[in-house]
């Protein structure tokens, strides 16, 4: 009798709670069918990595190959030199941002003028969104030979240095460049994370005597760490991508020692050579590569901290 | 459970839909079945026009500046309406591309299946498209619909390129595709402000062979620079594009083409050494002397500082900027990169000049047969009918008569090339040779205009007499067909005559199935290593490390099956 009597008010609780989840489902609907055809469907085509695909026969008449594409790929003589530089170029590109951003987050918190903060942020995200089909234009226009930075640089005794046809200052540019255009986007995440943190723990903060640079350490670090942590996750799934847009618009034959990163050899090889099935086998080690760091950095995060994605 | 159900119905529910809304994206169009146009043994008018519209689908190749008058688009111009009112053909464009971009959606329609019913292609792209069996036999179309003239020009060819000039597009004995062919047109030459020239006092060519040697050039170059007569306090003195070294036909602009031939060296053709053995030109003796002199002149400051990293619109930039004064390139720069320059500065006046070896000739080799052709895709009802736009345009409207056949062409002609429906050229072998021949004749005698083949020519020859009427008033356009046929093809004519000319013929052109895999990589290694070379980023006689590094790296592989495909087929 008594089991009975719960069971039913468990039902009525329960069915309460069914309808509203009802509602949620349906709102995610949209966003899960969008996933589902965009990005779950078309996996099938990751078939294509492993044939010699044409587009006469299509992804199933396609003779199947196996392995070859990525046995090609180990045996090209510069993949381990291009996988080096986008290796450098992305991870330094993540932890320069990161760094910038946090720093950034924590000294725009500061302001007490709510008008200059909200100025400075504007200002500063804006960058995001430019294309880098149009800022290589303004990159090459400051930084060649003949541009405003090596004018400066002139003015004051050092002398022209040539950052895009150099290749021990290539790579530099492109972190910085980026860095620049990406930190501000990045700031907003941090920036959340630092306004959830409790004032009372400030505030206790103070009464134990604590500075400035104290308090950052001790309380803001600490309160932003999950945060990091989580971003920093997501990123290391990007550390294949090191960013083709700007790359192929600011490279040239000259860095290509440095510069050359696998996309944009893919792109060469891939679009211009008909090689789509080889493009699709790398795209795949990419992905992979990036899947299994994330699990991996997922892993050690979930075990040392309590911060994780899943 | 109930929980677990509703969840359960929602996540089918939203598969079924996403399945739904996936099968209707994949909804491609396949092609019908295909047709066969009434095969006559002998089509009695080839030039028939239509009963009712035909409809042409194309891939289009625009340019940067087409010229169009104000309410003409490619899809409607004079040409199109001409071709409406003569064939009853509508030309349609799937897509409109320039360049690069038009290579690319070259690449997106084969990789699709989706085909426009006529398209330009490279020979990359035409071999893909027989492997994948996209594209019709057009032997016969050929065979019975082009015009005699048409078939004449093709025959031109015979003895100029090894094979004819259906050698390329020609797999199992059947003709895929229509090239695009055009006949010699002389050297890279080096174009030379000459309104600079003369301020400065300088004296080019005094024995007027038509010719500078290496050192001359480098003189030039060098009072630009001092002197800086553009006034832009930024001189530069030969400006160089990322890729100094170019096979193309006709050398490619702002390379470095013209000065490697003066040293015989030719990269990236394939050339026969003494033995007869086929060797590529970028690994050449006389390559790696090529460039260690313009490692030198590098050094010295006579090429632009930022070769390597200025782009070829850059290059171009600075001509227009009065930052440069040489420029080298075709015959046809005038057309499309000078006007430019002439509309900023109205003084511009350029001169050409090839640069001949130390025993005053000008080596240079034979062009090869064209890489662009017209393709016509598998199971398209109406093959004849490209095969009559082609009779139209480059038979009827080339010829004597075509103000006959279209009264407004010398307006229409006012457009560039590429508003016609198809951007190519069916050239005579010797045209450009011919043409100059007769432009300058009838300049100089009005009576001969008569004389001249080329309906182009007759309206050359107009704007010409218009300019020399009043060069300060005449258009830019006028200017540019004045210079680049009285003087880029003049060139041409000139070293002809005197016999300076050093041809040599293509050793292999085309592709291999090795490079399919191999090129990329080959073609960045002989880049870096080129671009390094001259700014001295290495040392020149890391040449060698790169000769013994391309053939390890496919390079050997390569140039055997060459050999084999050269001599053997």
């Amino acid at each position: 009798m008594e089991l009975l009597h719960k069971t039913k008010v468990q039902n009525a609780v329960s069915g309460r709670m069914r309808s509203q989840n009802a509602m949620f489902h349906f709102m995610m609907l949209p966003g899960m069918i969008f996933l589902i055809v965009f990005s779950y469907i078309p996996m099938v085509g990751i078939i294509m990595a492993f044939e010699n695909f044409t587009a006469a026969k299509g992804i199933f008449g396609s003779p199947f190959v196996g392995l070859k594409h990525f046995q090609y790929m180990f045996s090209l003589p510069d993949i381990w030199v291009i996988i080096r530089n986008t290796l450098c170029i992305a991870i330094g590109k993540m932890l320069l941002t990161t760094l910038l951003a946090i720093i950034f987050a924590i000294l725009l918190n500061e302001i007490r003028v709510n008008w200059m903060k909200k100025t400075i942020q504007t200002v500063v995200y804006l960058p995001h969104f430019l294309s880098w089909v149009i800022l290589a234009t303004v990159v090459v226009n400051m930084f060649n030979l003949d541009g405003s930075v090596n004018q400066i640089l002139n003015k004051i005794g050092i002398g022209s240095m040539n950052f895009l046809g150099s290749n021990t200052l290539f790579q530099p540019l492109l972190i910085m460049t980026d860095v620049w255009k990406e930190f501000g986007y990045s700031s907003i995440v941090f920036l959340a994370a630092i306004t959830s943190i409790d004032p009372g723990l400030y505030e206790a903060a103070a009464i134990d005597g604590a500075n400035w640079w104290q308090k950052t350490w001790h309380v803001t670090l600490p309160g932003m760490l999950s945060i990091i942590l989580l971003i920093s996750v997501m990123n290391i799934a990007n550390v294949l991508n090191a960013g083709f847009d700007q790359v192929y618009n600011l490279y040239s034959p000259m860095v290509y020692e440095t510069g050359d990163i696998i996309d944009t050899y893919v792109y060469r090889m891939g679009l211009l050579n008909h090689q789509y099935s080889f493009s699709t086998a790398v795209g795949l080690f990419k992905s992979f590569v990036g899947m299994f760091l994330m699990l991996f950095v997922n892993g050690l995060s979930k075990k040392f901290t309590d911060a994780r994605i899943f | 459970m109930k929980r677990k159900h509703i969840v359960k119905r929602s996540v089918a529910f939203a598969l079924a839909a996403s399945l739904a809304v996936g099968l209707s994206a994949c909804g491609g169009s396949t092609p019908s079945a295909s047709s066969k146009p009434a095969t006559a043994s002998k089509v009695t008018n080839p030039m028939a026009k239509y009963d009712q519209p035909i409809v042409v689908n194309t891939g289009r190749q625009t340019a940067t500046n087409a010229r169009l008058p104000k309410g003409d688009t490619y899809e409607n111009n004079e040409y199109t309406r001409i071709l409406k009112e003569k064939l009853n053909i509508v030309i349609k464009d799937a897509f409109e591309a320039n360049g690069a971009d038009y290579d690319r959606q070259v690449s997106l329609a084969v990789a699709s299946s989706s085909l426009p019913d006529m398209m330009l292609v490279n020979h990359n792209d035409l071999k893909e498209m027989v492997d994948n069996d996209q594209i019709m036999d057009l032997s016969d179309v050929y065979n019975q619909y082009a015009s005699d003239k048409i078939k004449e020009i093709y025959n031109s060819f015979k003895d100029v390129y090894d094979g004819g000039a259906f050698k390329k597009c020609t797999f199992d004995g059947k003709i895929m595709a229509m090239p695009d062919v055009g006949g010699d047109a002389g050297s890279n030459a080096a174009w030379i402000r000459q309104d600079w020239a003369d301020k400065l006092g300088i004296k080019l060519d005094p024995d007027g062979d038509g010719c500078l040697t290496p050192d001359e050039l480098k003189n030039v170059a060098k009072q630009f620079i001092a002197k800086d007569p553009g006034k832009t306090g930024k001189p530069v003195g030969i400006p160089v594009q990322q890729f100094p070294t170019d096979g193309s036909n006709d050398g490619g602009s702002f390379t470095l083409t013209g000065i490697a031939n003066s040293f015989n060296a030719f990269p990236k053709h394939w050339q026969k050494d003494k033995d007869g053995k086929i060797v590529y030109g970028s690994l050449t003796n006389e390559t790696k002397e090529f460039l260690t002199t313009m490692a030198s002149w590098f050094k010295e400051g006579i090429l632009d500082p930022q070769t390597g990293t200025r782009t070829w619109n850059d290059c171009q930039g600075l001509l227009v900027n009065n930052q440069s004064g040489i420029a080298f390139g075709p015959w046809h720069m005038p057309d499309w990169c000078f006007n430019l320059v002439k509309e900023k500065d109205p003084n511009a006046e350029f001169r050409c000049y090839a640069i001949a070896d130390k025993n005053g000739k000008v080596n240079l080799m034979h062009v090869s047969p064209s890489d662009k052709y017209l393709v016509v895709r598998k199971g398209y009802q109406h093959p004849e009918a490209v095969m009559k736009i082609l009779n139209l345009f480059y038979d009827t409207l080339n010829g004597k008569d075509a103000a006959k056949a279209m009264p407004n062409i010398s307006k229409a002609m006012q457009m560039d090339n590429s508003t016609k429906p198809v951007n190519m050229e069916i050239l005579d072998a010797k045209l450009y040779l011919r043409s100059y021949e007769q432009i300058s004749a009838a300049v100089k005698d009005p009576s001969k205009v008569n004389d001249i083949d080329m309906a182009e020519d007759r309206m050359i020859v107009t704007e010409i007499n218009e300019y020399n009427k009043n060069k300060k008033s005449a258009p830019v356009e006028d200017w540019s067909h004045y210079t680049s046929r009285m003087f880029g093809l003049g060139l041409y004519y000139k070293l002809t005559e005197k016999n300076l000319f050093n041809w040599q013929v293509p050793g292999f052109t085309g592709t291999t199935d090795s490079m399919e895999s191999m090129w990329t990589n080959l073609d960045k290694l002989e880049s870096e290593n080129v671009i390094k070379i001259i700014t001295g980023a290495a040392q020149p006689n890391s040449f060698d490390k790169f000769v013994s590094d391309w053939k390890a790296q496919g390079g050997s592989q390569i140039t055997s099956e060459v050999e084999s495909q050269a001599s053997g087929k």
